[in-house]
């Protein structure tokens, strides 16, 4: 298919996936407690995608890089739970990887 | 985690300039996001620029705007997909993409038709995870509005960079020792806040348990079947939590 055409039929259908529903929920999801469930589906949704996304990094990484990225996400969560800012939980995961990565054998 | 407008709400004693304080709040929450997904933005563009038009591909970044998405569209250009399987393709990858539209709806409400179609247009999984934080917390509709916008045109626009880069360079930075690494942290950093009660912790729990286990037998099932868990679980939490 031409990459124009492609482009062209994969946006509008993802323009109607996030558009839709901003005039369809009130009708058709009028309760509080199907708008909760929605509101934990896109939770799940994105712990899903971030478990994946550590499965995936751990599956690719050798040697100490595989602990040491654990270390890495254990050292987030638990700055994460402490209510420091993103930016302060991203760069301690990964100097606790680079120091962990460079200590373990 | 505090975002920053919570920060800067704490510390401001005049009520003056909340809602430009709000946009640049936004813009300082994404600012460690995008930096975390620089391997995968690099990773996109490159492979988006290696299946054909890298104009189309560019295009795409601003009109489909999604790493797994714009992945899905560079496969079925680079191997000649029928056009009916490339909108399949879409259709499966961004469904998710109602469910996090659906959730921002009854807040945005009340706002113009243009504004609720241009926000919806900029709905991907970090811009949501802030935006229902920000949502959930107090604070005006004129500084949630001005949080969102800011935080979800910054996204855009590093996304853009970070996939024109990728075009440029090909995919030699994202190769880089643990560089994939920032996206999961990032990701656990905008996650963590959200688990805040009991029905969230049975909710995540829930969609760990089935991400791990589906994921083991059927990977493309592991979404969906972390979705079903996690709202039944949250319904089961919740309905517990009332007495009867």
């Amino acid at each position: 298919v031409n990459p124009w055409i492609a482009t062209a039929a994969a946006a509008l259908v993802t323009l109607a996936l996030r558009a839709t529903p901003q005039f369809v929920t009130g009708r058709l999801v009028p309760t509080a407690a199907a708008q909760r469930a929605l509101r934990h589906a896109g939770l799940a949704c994105m712990v899903s995608l971030c478990v994946t996304a550590v499965s995936r990094w751990q599956a690719g990484a050798t040697g100490p890089d595989r602990p040491a990225g654990g270390v890495a996400v254990v050292v987030a969560i638990v700055l994460a739970r402490h209510r420091l800012p993103l930016w302060a939980v991203t760069a301690a995961g990964v100097v606790a990887f680079a120091g962990t990565s460079a200590v373990l054998p | 985690v505090r975002t920053s407008e919570e920060s800067a709400e704490i510390s401001a004693s005049e009520p003056t300039g909340a809602a430009p304080r709000a946009a640049r709040a936004g813009v300082a929450d994404m600012l460690p996001v995008v930096a975390g997904l620089a391997p995968l933005g690099l990773v996109v563009g490159a492979a988006a620029a290696d299946a054909g038009s890298p104009a189309a591909a560019l295009v795409a970044a601003v009109l489909v705007y999604g790493a797994s998405a714009q992945l899905a569209l560079a496969d079925a250009v680079g191997r000649d997909a029928a056009l009916l399987a490339t909108v399949g393709a879409m259709l499966l990858v961004n469904a998710r993409l109602v469910l996090y539209s659906a959730s921002m709806a009854p807040d945005w409400r009340g706002e113009s038709v243009r504004y609720r179609v241009g926000a919806a247009a900029l709905l991907v999984d970090p811009a949501w995870a802030l935006a229902r934080a920000r949502y959930d917390a107090a604070g005006t509709t004129a500084e949630r509005r001005r949080y969102y916008t800011g935080a979800a045109l910054t996204l855009l626009i590093g996304w853009l960079a970070l996939n024109a880069a990728g075009m440029a360079l090909g995919d030699a930075l994202a190769s880089c020792k643990g560089a994939g690494l920032a996206l999961p942290l990032c990701m656990s950093g905008l996650l963590v806040p959200m688990i805040h009660d009991r029905t969230a912790r049975a909710v995540a729990a829930a969609a760990i348990a089935s991400t791990l286990v589906v994921g083991l037998l059927a990977p493309d099932l592991a979404l969906p079947a972390a979705i079903v868990g996690g709202v039944a679980a949250g319904r089961a939490t919740a309905d517990r939590a009332v007495p009867a």
